[in-house]
């Protein structure tokens, strides 16, 4: 058969389990019925797929599995549409499809011999997973310098893979660090600690805040974490991947400590449909999200209209 | 001299169901017919004879490669056990007769969208595949046909299989293809007296054909626009439908979509149109294109500027379909011209 | 008919000059021959390009529901308006679009508009390069012919049936005298289709809309469509297919459609016009504006004071239109 780049692959949900507290994420595990299928659906940190059940619709979805990850594709998702609210009522062995791999990838080539900074917020850490375990894979480790990986969400329960981060805290070959801001809102920011284990930082001043060596967990925003942190411009790439207004707030600060827009880089969403350039609807100026993305460096960003 | 003639062939007016029915043998002949007081294309039924008598269809017929509503796949059963059905029949060729320059022209500006080396649209590519070309030249070209701009005219052969005129009594038909030789080889020989007669009425017609002069700067010209004020006042008397990019023979967008009846569906794809605002509208209510303005901004941009940049080509073949039927009359022509003053 | 131009740039210049209004609209002279179309004029110095003519075909109260924003900003609006388009504004107010004061109403008598493609029937094969109007004819040219046309021959099909030609209400009137014409009813229109069989109707129902692309234009074009997600558009729940090889799903898009404009249609035929595959959209809607003129007395947009038909209950109310043997 022909490949025809409309029709879903069969696969089975192999595994589902509650991301966060609120139960509205679920992270699916996907096993392909075909070995050949498997074999020929080669992705990169970054890429997504087109989560597709007959009779409902299809949502573009980033992959959270690493391809150093073998036998299944993870996907991490949100109870949103249409699609997503059906997903989330499936059982373990439901049939499904997958269309994909799709768009392009964080630059995993271009990165070899540099640092990288990982700047994530809430749910849309899933491309970012997928990069960090393929980054701290044993073959891959020694091509990247240090890896910092900065992750925050509303609350603690609200962290997506707290399992696998709780492993990452404890790694030497990565730096971890996490905040929360629920009570952050209508009353204004708190100055004291939110939640026990979990340090004030200065709000006021975020870059004035010490960051004591052994304390890894803090109240703050993204934004004010990274400002505190300060993670090294020199030969180093940001990836950041968030919510629209954490990454409004982010890139200020990374810029401010030196990181130059090539080295800035972004994934966005907008409204997909064919996921391969046809159907007209995710284009960024030129550039169509779905396949020109939906990975853009700041500079490249630039150059397009602000109109997403 | 004589041995250009060898592919021009001619046919009497009145004999042009009988060749009509040749056509039919092989091929599944799609022509324009008369639908109350306009001309649509569609396939001819047997001693359907073809409605020549027109300036151009109401409706482009780029729906015979691109089908407003075209089957991706079938499914039936249970919700989490469904695969995907997907059959591809033999198709029956087909022959599109009566296409219009310009219709042809907007053909080959929609291969580069869904045949690239990025994807290739195994549908459009398919039904693109199996389907031939006998278009006809315009002795009449309407005060909205400015296809002249576009590389293309009343006569353009460009993308034609074979290539019909009207001059006066018979038509003459010129293969341009093999295949297209091949097709009208057993037509008699046409002479040099016709074809001075189609130079005659070509001439006529390049001379009434409108041209937007320079229509190669507005790309760049779009480049630096986006931010410009002109767009609010352009789209002011805009009221969101989707005739424009319905009629338009370049509009490609399309939206996917289940339907189930019982526990058989179907997936789709349909026409979409940038002009409707659920177009880009995030599941989140996040919109990206909140008002008018930056919804026509995007048609005209993706015609006239995002598609040649992606593809070295405007995206628009000045059919003028979207200029003679819109309700409230926004005309591309005048936009253009204003896009170049600026 | 350049006598009403004046009145129309004197009263639209008055009214910005004063600053009674932020934004007047009406029409200014197309790009095509017997077309003319909606303008909006914010300065004094741009009423020139105001014109009044027999093809000023759009009902320009379509545009109120896309200012709302400035009309809560106290930025008033001046529409010039015909008999249709005073009826769709009344409708607006009933329905709290907008609120009387907040539009200024420029009436202009209106004598019935052209239909432009029964005028290019005519002429064909030639094609109309311009036109001139006088006060009951209009002459076309184009390639080598020339014909002076009476306009009462080719007035569109809802101007026709048209019993309210002049403004209902206005702050401004441009004052010419025209008679509302005799003998004439939306039911003249719908008569004839209605006294066909059942079966006969349906075919003939289904037959027209099967040609419909889902444009969107007749809802577009309608003042009376101005819903923030069209029933159409909603996919919690989807109410209706999304193709066009589903006769059904192009039936019911007309027929909610129609039910949603019951006691609202002003029968300014826009819909019709707005097509663009010539479906006569109009016909099913006037329906049911003569099922509320027969069963209630109600004329959609004739009585400000008057509250919409489907928004009042009389105990005198027939009951007829529900239980009716047929």
């Amino acid at each position: 058969m022909i490949k025809n780049s409309y029709i879903p692959i069969p696969v089975k949900v192999d595994k589902i389990r509650f991301e966060t507290e609120d139960k509205l994420i679920k992270t699916f595990d996907l096993v392909f019925m075909d070995k050949e299928e498997e074999k020929a659906f080669r992705y990169y940190p970054g890429q997504f797929a087109e989560l597709s059940i007959l009779g409902k619709g299809e949502s573009p979805i980033g992959i959270a599995s690493s391809p150093t990850e073998s036998g299944f594709l993870r996907f991490t998702v949100m109870k949103v549409g249409v699609v997503t609210t059906a997903l989330h009522n499936f059982d373990e062995g439901a049939i499904m499809g997958v269309r994909g791999p799709l768009g392009n990838w964080y630059p995993i080539e271009e990165m070899k011999g540099k640092n990288v900074v990982i700047v994530g917020g809430g749910f849309a850490f899933t491309t970012l997973r997928s990069l960090l375990i393929y980054m701290l894979d044993k073959k891959n480790r020694k091509n990247y310098g240090e890896i910092t990986c900065i992750y925050g969400a509303r609350t603690p329960g609200l962290l997506c893979y707290r399992d696998e981060l709780k492993e990452w805290e404890k790694r030497k070959d990565m730096s971890l660090y996490q905040c929360i801001d629920w009570k952050f809102g209508a009353e204004g920011p708190i100055e004291e600690a939110a939640v026990e284990g979990w340090e004030p930082i200065n709000l006021k001043e975020p870059s004035k805040t010490k960051i004591k060596k052994d304390i890894k967990k803090f109240t703050a925003f993204v934004p004010q974490l990274v400002s505190a942190v300060k993670p090294g411009a020199k030969d180093s790439y940001a990836i950041v991947c968030g919510p629209p207004i954490m990454i409004k707030f982010t890139i200020p600060v990374l810029t401010e400590l030196g990181f130059p827009p090539e080295r800035i880089i972004n994934s966005l969403e907008n409204r997909m449909k064919c996921g391969i350039g046809k159907c007209g609807r995710c284009n960024i100026g030129p550039k169509y999200v779905c396949k020109d993305g939906p990975v853009f460096s700041l500079k490249e960003l630039e150059k397009l209209p602000k109109e997403y | 001299m004589k041995d250009s003639l060898k592919n021009v062939k001619y046919i009497e007016k009145d004999k042009i169901l009988d060749f009509i029915k040749v056509l039919q043998k092989d091929y599944t002949v799609i022509a324009p017919k008369k639908v109350k007081d306009f001309v649509l294309f569609g396939e001819l039924k047997d001693n359907e004879e073809p409605y020549l008598d027109f300036l151009n269809s109401r409706q482009s017929p780029k729906e015979f490669y691109f089908p407003q509503t075209e089957t991706i796949v079938e499914y039936e059963g249970i919700i989490d056990k469904r695969v995907p059905k997907f059959s591809e029949n033999d198709m029956k060729k087909r022959i599109i007769f009566g296409i219009r320059p310009c219709d042809v022209k907007s053909t080959l500006i929609l291969d580069k969208l869904f045949v690239n080396e990025d994807y290739i649209d195994d549908y459009y590519k398919r039904l693109r595949d199996n389907t031939l070309i006998f278009s006809f030249g315009c002795n009449n070209p309407k005060t909205t046909c400015f296809c002249a701009s576009f590389e293309c005219g009343p006569f353009s052969e460009e993308g034609s299989d074979a290539f019909i005129t009207d001059i006066g009594d018979k038509f003459i038909i010129e293969g341009i293809t093999e295949q297209g030789n091949k097709i009208i080889d057993k037509l008699p020989d046409g002479d040099g007296g016709m074809l001075k007669k189609k130079k005659e009425i070509k001439k006529n017609s390049d001379n009434v054909v409108s041209c937007i002069e320079n229509i190669q700067k507005i790309p760049e010209k779009l480049r630096g626009m986006f931010e410009n004020p002109v767009w609010e006042e352009i789209s002011e008397r805009c009221l969101g439908c989707g005739v424009c990019t319905y009629l338009c023979p370049t509009c490609h967008c399309f939206d996917i979509q289940d339907e189930m009846i019982g526990e058989d569906g179907r997936r789709v794809k349909n026409w979409d149109s940038c002009m409707f605002p659920i177009f880009t509208l995030h599941g989140s209510g996040h919109q990206p294109r909140e008002f008018r303005f930056q919804r026509m901004r995007q048609r005209i941009m993706h015609k006239f500027n995002y598609y040649e940049e992606n593809f070295n080509i405007i995206a628009c073949s000045g059919c003028g379909r979207c200029v003679t039927e819109c309700p409230v009359n926004i005309d591309v022509r005048e936009i253009l011209e204003k896009i170049k003053k600026l | 008919m350049e006598k009403i131009d004046k009145k129309i740039r004197e009263i639209a210049s008055k009214l910005l000059k004063e600053g009674k209004v932020k934004l007047i609209i009406g029409f200014e002279k197309g790009t095509l021959p017997l077309k003319a179309r909606p303008t909006f004029v914010r300065k004094p110095e741009e009423v020139e390009k105001l014109i009044w003519s027999s093809l000023c075909e759009n009902n320009l109260a379509v545009y109120i529901p896309f200012y709302r924003k400035q009309l809560d900003n106290a930025e008033k609006i001046g529409v010039i308006a015909k008999g249709c388009d005073t009826r769709s504004l009344i409708l607006h107010i009933q329905e709290n679009i907008a609120k009387r004061e907040q539009i200024v109403i420029i009436g202009v008598p209106c004598e019935g508009m052209l239909d432009r493609k029964k005028i290019e029937r005519e002429v064909t094969p030639g094609i109309i390069t311009e036109s001139t109007e006088n006060d009951d004819s209009i002459t076309v040219k184009g390639n080598g012919f020339e014909k002076t046309l009476k306009k009462k021959d080719f007035l569109c099909e809802d101007c026709i049936i048209c019993s309210h030609r002049k403004p209902i209400v206005y702050d401004e009137i441009v004052d010419i005298e025209i008679k509302e014409p005799e003998g004439v009813d939306v039911l003249n229109k719908v008569n004839e289709f209605e006294s066909k069989e059942p079966e006969e109707r349906w075919k003939a129902f289904t037959e027209e809309v099967s040609r419909c692309i889902r444009c969107y234009a007749c809802r577009n074009a309608c003042p009376a469509c101005y819903c923030n997600e069209c029933f159409v558009d909603c996919s919690r729940p989807q109410w209706l297919g999304t193709t066009v090889d589903s006769e059904t799903d192009l039936q019911l898009f007309q027929i909610i459609r129609t039910f949603h404009l019951a006691g609202r249609c002003v029968n300014c035929g826009s819909c019709s016009r707005a097509c663009p595959m010539d479906i006569d959209i109009s016909l099913l809607v006037s329906k049911l504006s003569t099922d509320a003129k027969q069963y209630f007395g109600y004329e959609t947009g004739v009585d400000i004071e008057g509250k919409p038909v489907l928004n009042k209950y009389s105990e005198d109310d027939s009951n007829e239109g529900f239980f009716e043997e047929r």
